[in-house]
């Protein structure tokens, strides 16, 4: 459930991050007054929060993953475990 | 709209495009998050793009000072058209024809000096963009002719003077600029007035 919020939260991020990177290569093509300001403020702010966010998806997946070891559990990611994690 | 030429925004448009590249890749395939996902969006979401606005924001900012930046504002189309006339007598179509800074001519002679100039300035322009979203976006250029003024008229003397110091012997040898000296460098008397180096912009109410 974790894992599957995370990865919408970075399908979000990817889709953000891609706002961003076109507003900051529009401004590069048409640099008017509209365009600069815009890649300037609304750009960025997308673009840092897109980077925001997969820093919160790499923390949470490391605190799941350190409480998944503390438990001898699974990881909450879906990376494959690791043979010692299953027992194996 | 133009394919830049700059090396920043070559740089820019290709960290931008690698990107944005990864981050199809990855809205595409949903790749579970293991540690190697986690470095190519480290990438994608990071490294790539803090690049690409870096040097976006370096051409941004050069860009600001250009004529044709200055210009898309359609309030402002009769001053860069005025500019760019080679016929033109006025005080800004004559800078603007100054090989070193022709093309930045608006800002040369509307920025601040100073330390914190630059910064002021841009300030400033954020002003302007916020003063014409607000109030001059729908405004017929004839109506705005009349209306927009200089908000410091008194500083625009210094602002001929960070290239025109009022110190140099050649200067001080012409005897109008000795008799007015003290006037003008305090803007008491202004260097684009009618009388002295005529209006910069005089198709303008004010010409300033």
């Amino acid at each position: 459930m974790a894992s599957k919020r995370m990865h919408r939260l970075l399908v979000v991020a990817c889709a953000c991050a891609l706002a961003a990177l076109a507003l900051m290569t529009w401004q590069l093509f048409d640099p008017r007054a509209f365009p600069v300001v815009v890649a300037m403020s609304v750009g960025q702010v997308l673009g840092t929060a897109s980077f925001v966010a997969f820093g919160l998806v790499v923390l949470a997946d490391y605190r799941a993953m350190r409480r998944a070891a503390r438990r001898g559990g699974y990881r909450a990611s879906d990376e494959p475990p690791p043979p010692d994690a299953t027992g194996e | 709209m133009t394919f830049p030429t700059q090396p920043l925004a070559i740089l820019a448009l290709c960290l931008a495009a690698v990107a944005a590249a990864i981050l199809v890749a990855y809205l595409v395939t949903r790749p579970p998050l293991v540690r190697t996902t986690k470095l190519w969006l480290l990438l994608g979401l990071g490294i790539l793009p803090i690049g690409a606005a870096f040097a976006g924001n370096v051409q941004g900012f050069e860009a600001t000072k250009e004529r044709e930046f200055c210009g898309s504002c359609h309030v402002m189309a009769l001053h860069a058209k005025d500019s760019d006339d080679l016929t033109s007598n006025s005080l800004a179509a004559r800078h603007a024809r100054n090989a070193y800074f022709g093309h930045d001519n608006c800002y040369a002679c509307h920025a601040d000096y100073g330390m914190f100039g630059t910064l002021v300035t841009k300030a400033g322009g954020m002003r302007h963009v916020w003063l014409y979203l607000t109030e001059y976006h729908s405004t017929p250029i004839e109506e705005a002719k009349k209306t927009i003024h200089l908000r410091a008229p008194e500083k625009m003397n210094a602002n001929c003077m960070q290239c025109h110091s009022t110190e140099d012997s050649v200067w001080l040898k012409v005897p109008d600029h000795r008799s007015s000296l003290d006037d003008t460098r305090a803007g008491r008397v202004s260097c684009a007035s009618a009388g002295c180096h005529g209006l910069a912009h005089p198709f303008f109410q004010g010409g300033g």
